[in-house]
């Protein structure tokens, strides 16, 4: 072995020492040996506390009075990106009942169960746009068509107009859960689809 | 909505200790833009809450000087309210352009919403229903009616009778398409729309690595292997470029294919392992 | 997205072990990012600033997160008018006190009344307008 080889093996090894006791770090506080992207910060111990944020001023008295996103995200079922939460199956289970209007509670979302099926190229799974899921938080012209033009054919989209904030990235990326989650709207098959 | 002008509950603000600055609700009363719009108008009733809130304000100040900072927060609030008080007085203007505004906002999206209900009854395949022409003309009638009120300067009532057709609109377009599923096939007109989609294709794997693996490029090893590929992409890119500029999108859409394989090859490399 | 072994049939045999180590080093980089001093807010706290700084108070952060839970989009992006862009409507303290905007709710009956300023007007100054933690939008 040349000097060069020693230096490379060495460092290697140690930060493979630092990455392992970084794994075993969050592997210990999660209680799961195999969470899923292991050396990501898990999602309940990211620290979004208002005093830390680096957005809030600290010194503000009200600061107190306001929720910590930990706090009120503790009963919510779990996902990978964005707020780290799974909203619909967090609606679907009743575990947040956000009002539909905001002068009468007892109004209830008129929803329509339309799929609408986009092929891609290559092998990368269709797209699936559930109106369903929704039409229970929006109305239709939220979208229709000011951001979708209601007509066949005249949305051709791409992956950089979404990453840059338009068509589905007007919410998907910035409040709605981000693109990284490929497999929440690529979800049809290439061979289910030719059925 | 009620139109007249709601009660402030407001919260014991001494107990909860925000907006506590003399200097800040000062501010308010004499400088805002809100403060200037009350000095402008001749509405006597919001000058009397602006002279109100100079009091309590003076009162703070008198308490402020006895060390008194419970009273100073009390009085403060006062201030705070009265002036606001005085604030909606002159808003007026500011709640009929808004109106007016959510009125042609609806009015447009019922606009969009009846020509979507016009082409989807026509497309249905399961035979034509009457009563669905039928909601048409009934959502029209509603909004001749609705801009008859808004003519009038019936904003309120025009907003309503706006909504309401809204819905029925609604629910007889959701009656059309529920349970439904459509397949949008991948389909080009021409050689030269296929070539945009592959160009924005390419696009879309190069925002990737200029935004996830940007840390990850950062790095100088790793940074330099994903080099590679990434240099073969950008010359294939470039020459598909020249051959769709020669017209030749046959050839340039498969150069811009091979281009951004190459490119999903370096976020692979980078251990991010995505379909081709 | 799930995190695969590198395809290590690209790479010449002498490229493995800095390979490796550039992996180990780019999820050091990739922690230490998260850790790191960058702003940590929760996804979607929007800071609003399009007035505060210029009128000397702080700028506002509204919080998306917590108030998509108890209110469907619809009821604020269609009903009140906000449009899907921060800081995209004209929204300022003569319009929330005269009940548009957030004074629909923020009046003392449906939510807490606008004499508590320091609960909304809570950034730091400075703050630019924007949607934080917006990921993936790439840089204007």
């Amino acid at each position: 072995m040349n000097k060069r080889q020693i230096t490379i093996t060495s460092l290697t090894l140690f930060a493979v020492a630092l990455t392992a006791l970084m794994g075993v770090g969050v592997v210990n506080a999660a209680g799961n040996p195999n969470p899923f992207n292991r050396l990501f910060v898990p999602p309940k111990e990211r620290d979004t506390a208002l005093k830390n944020d680096k957005i809030h001023d600290p010194s503000v008295p009200g600061l107190k009075l306001l929720q910590q996103p930990k706090e009120a995200f503790a009963p919510l079922p779990g996902s990978i990106g964005g707020n780290y939460i799974n909203w619909v199956q967090a609606l679907n289970k009743g575990l947040i009942k956000p009002h539909f209007d905001h002068l009468d509670a007892s109004k209830e979302a008129l929803s329509m169960d339309l799929v609408i099926v986009m092929e891609v190229k290559g092998s990368m799974p269709n797209v699936a746009f559930p109106h369903k899921e929704h039409t229970v938080w929006l109305e239709c012209t939220n979208c229709h068509d000011s951001i979708f033009k209601p007509l066949k054919g005249a949305n051709p989209m791409s992956m950089a107009e979404i990453m840059l904030g338009q068509k589905c990235g007007v919410c998907h990326g910035s409040v709605a859960f981000p693109v990284t989650e490929c497999r929440r709207c690529h979800t049809e098959s290439k061979k289910t689809a030719k059925k | 909505m009620a139109d007249e002008p709601r009660r402030i509950i407001t919260a014991d603000a001494s107990k909860l200790g925000v907006g506590q600055n003399i200097g800040f609700v000062e501010k308010l009363i004499h400088e805002s833009a809100a403060a200037k719009q009350i000095l402008k108008s001749d509405n006597p009733e919001a000058r009397a809450f602006q002279e109100k809130a100079i009091m309590h304000l003076d009162e703070a100040r008198a308490a402020e000087k006895q060390g008194n900072a419970e009273a100073v927060a009390k009085a403060l609030n006062k201030a705070k309210l009265a002036i606001f008080m005085g604030m909606r007085l002159v808003g007026g203007k500011v709640v009929k352009d808004k109106k007016q505004e959510n009125y042609n906002k609806k009015r447009h999206s019922l606009e969009s919403l009846l020509a979507a209900h016009k082409r989807i009854r026509k497309e249905n395949e399961s035979g034509q229903d009457s009563r669905d022409a039928e909601v048409e003309t009934h959502t029209q009638k509603r909004m001749q009616e609705a801009q008859a009120y808004y003519d009038k300067g019936e904003l309120i009532k025009a907003g309503d009778v706006l909504n309401n057709a809204y819905l029925s609109l609604k629910l007889s377009l959701v009656k059309l398409r529920d349970g439904k599923t459509l397949v949008r096939s991948l389909h080009f007109e021409t050689r030269e729309d296929e070539y945009r989609y592959e160009l924005r294709r390419n696009d879309t794997h190069n925002m990737l690595i200029n935004t996830v693996l940007k840390k990850k490029r950062e790095d100088p090893r790793l940074g330099k292997l994903m080099d590679i590929p990434l240099k073969e992409a950008d010359k294939l890119r470039t020459e598909a470029e020249q051959q769709a500029g020669s017209e030749n999108y046959e050839a340039a859409i498969k150069t811009l294919e091979e281009s951004t394989k190459h490119i999903i090859r370096a976020i692979r490399m980078a251990g991010i392992f995505i379909p081709g | 997205m799930s995190s695969r072994s590198p395809r290590f049939g690209v790479l010449h045999q002498s490229n493995i072990t800095m390979f490796f180590f550039s992996l180990a080093l780019s999820f050091m980089l990739l922690a230490g990012g998260l850790f790191g001093s960058e702003a940590r807010a929760e996804y979607g706290d929007i800071v609003l600033n399009n007035y505060s700084d210029k009128n000397g108070i702080r700028p506002v952060i509204f919080p998306h997160w917590f108030h998509r839970m108890r209110y469907a989009c619809k009821s604020c992006h269609s009903d009140i008018g906000f449009p899907f862009k921060a800081g995209g409507s004209k929204v300022n303290m003569l319009n929330i006190i005269s009940g548009e905007y957030c004074g629909a709710c923020h009046n003392g009956q449906i939510a807490w009344s606008v004499e508590n300023c320091d609960l909304c007007h809570s950034a730091l100054p400075n703050t630019p307008t924007q949607v934080h933690n917006s990921v993936l939008r790439a840089p204007k």
